[in-house]
């Protein structure tokens, strides 16, 4: 499908957003549900200093739809742009060229569609567990009775229970990141974009929490952009992997992973499936580590 | 016990954090504190009476100390220091006033930043003492030159920390307040307001200490009162004791000041993990 023809039927939509909601939900186009989020030929230039004429192309041309419900893992080299494209998925930073749209409509800043967890953790020190979850809700106003069930509610899911006045630095890496995900997820977005959440902490926590994430995903029916470095959380978590080329970054290729869920990398690893994807991804990456280093 | 379980929950960690906190902080501190000042007394008390230093330039530590009531009855001591203590909040109000505003625009604007800062960089390194013919000559020979010396004191010191705090705010944080919908304003409220509150604790004793010898300039050079006035009659008239007991009450009234803002501060951010003490 052409570009042009792409943005026609966009534009159509956008006056009926109802009418084209249900049609994706049965199916959409070309049979496959309507991309919820649609990433289109990325440009993004960052200055190396202020004043200095000299820029840094953090992404280039870089494309990506994501589906409704869908979970996509990005995989790549450090510095390829990968926290890049969650700014600018999540309208912090506009791109020089291309566009994002969500819903077929453009982002132009933030929104309550979508919410981010951070690699650390972005959590306010002075707050208490509670009133960190409670951050996004009360940010946008929203401070009814509801929104305190919401609150109680995400933390009794990410297993925080008992722990709601303490303050982050009471807490162990693992929880101070379920704190993060309840804040996230306190607001209720369609959206879940996660910029390597699990690479501060040790890897049994990193597994547990990966447990966890599918867990709770696969109850909230999220749709999830999650960024990482690792191959092997990249494969275990994703519906979908995306490689990133080295920088600048574009979407070097996708693959799609149809291993049953749940999954869990202690029972996966003796899969052959497994092993040979997990080559397979390894080889794509690898190229790219080499090149991102000169080599 | 509880520094050597294998306690890995929260509320274990907590409670090995508090007892710890408790342990060092408590009773034995305040004795340390009381055997130190205690020491000090005694060895200027003996040495004042068996050195054979002259009075006139040791007197000994209870001369001064009953020097203090001896002022009262002279009817001097009450009024000048409520006047100085007047001025010195009243100065330090302002240059709070101003100065905190300044330093949170200073700090998240980068035009200002570099249009603003050397000029607060020139104020806080300018001797006072060398302001003061300017101030004179502008204000004029009145109460309101001394605020303006405590003001001007009080302003760079507290402005070039808080700025310095502002910009140092957590990056991520502010990430995340944008991300889940935070107003400029909300982030300001929410994000930088609490995370510069150690900054103001720190510039505001700064503040203060400069705002004291402010203080004190301004009283020296315009002798109709304040504690600063009692000093000057009294070194040109040889009390050296009278210069060292209103000394020691300046010197309690900075130690008290810089208390009151830590305990203030202490109980702002009680969220911080427990310094080294």
């Amino acid at each position: 499908m052409t570009e042009q023809m792409e943005r026609h039927t966009e534009k159509s939509a956008d006056s009926f957003g109802d009418q084209r909601l249900q049609e994706s939900s049965l199916g959409g186009v070309n049979g496959k549900d309507h991309a919820l989020i649609q990433v289109h030929g990325l440009t993004v230039e960052y200055e190396r200093a202020l004043g200095k004429n000299e820029h840094i192309v953090a992404l280039k041309n870089f494309s990506l739809d994501v589906r409704e419900g869908e979970f996509v893992t990005v995989l790549g080299p450090s510095g390829c742009g990968k926290s890049t494209l969650l700014n600018v998925i999540s309208g912090l930073v506009f791109p020089k060229e291309g566009d994002v749209r969500v819903d077929g409509k453009p982002v132009t800043g933030p929104s309550p569609k979508w919410a981010m967890v951070f690699q650390d953790y972005g959590l306010m020190p002075w707050r208490t567990v509670e009133k960190n979850v409670r951050f996004g809700l009360e940010m946008q106003k929203k401070l009814d009775e509801e929104a305190e069930e919401r609150v109680r509610h995400y933390i009794r899911m990410v297993g925080l229970e008992g722990f709601e006045d303490a303050y982050p630095r009471e807490l162990s890496g693992g929880m101070r990141q379920r704190v993060g995900l309840a804040r996230a997820l306190a607001i209720e977005p369609e959206i879940l974009l996660m910029d390597e959440p699990f690479a501060a902490v040790d890897l049994i926590t990193r597994e547990l929490m990966q447990d966890e994430i599918s867990r709770i995903i696969a109850k909230t029916g999220k749709t999830v952009i999650f960024v990482t470095h690792s191959v092997d959380e990249a494969i275990i978590l994703g519906d979908r992997l995306v490689v990133v080329s080295a920088r600048p970054g574009r979407a070097k290729c996708a693959i799609e992973i149809d291993l049953p869920k749940p999954r869990s990398e202690h029972s996966l690893r003796s899969s052959p499936e497994y092993v040979s994807l997990r080559d397979r991804v390894w080889s794509e990456l690898s190229a790219e580590v080499q090149l991102g280093r000169g080599g | 016990m509880s520094t050597t379980s294998l306690d890995t929950t929260a509320e274990g960690f907590i409670g090995r954090i508090g007892s710890r906190f408790k342990g060092r902080s408590g009773l034995n501190f305040a004795l340390i504190t009381v055997v130190n000042v205690a020491v000090f007394v005694i060895v200027w008390e003996l040495v004042a009476t068996y050195s054979g230093i002259p009075k006139l330039f040791l007197p000994k530590i209870s001369a001064i100390a009953s020097d203090i009531p001896q002022m009262n009855a002279e009817g001097i001591l009450l009024l000048n220091l409520w006047f100085s203590v007047k001025n010195f909040f009243i100065g330090l109000a302002v240059g709070v006033v101003i100065g905190l505003p300044l330093a949170y625009a200073i700090g998240s604007i980068k035009f200002l930043d570099r249009v603003l800062s050397p000029y607060l960089w020139a104020l806080y390194s300018i001797p006072r003492i060398i302001l003061l013919p300017l101030v004179l000559l502008w204000v004029g020979i009145n109460n309101n030159a001394r605020l303006a010396i405590v003001a001007i004191s009080v302003l760079p010191s507290l402005a070039v920390v808080v700025m310095d705090g502002v910009k140092t705010t957590d990056a991520t944080m502010l990430r995340a307040a944008r991300i889940f919908g935070a107003s400029r304003w909300q982030q300001f409220l929410h994000v930088i307001v609490p995370s510069t509150i150690p900054f103001i604790g720190t510039g505001l004793r700064m503040g203060m200490l400069r705002g004291l010898i402010g203080l004190y300039i301004g009283e020296l050079f315009i002798t109709q009162n304040g504690i600063g006035s009692i000093i000057a009659y009294a070194s040109v008239r040889f009390r050296t004791a009278r210069v060292f007991a209103v000394l020691l009450l300046f010197v309690l009234f900075a130690v008290s000041n810089l208390a009151v803002t830590r305990a203030i501060e202490t109980r702002l951010t009680r969220w911080r993990a427990p310094s080294g003490l």
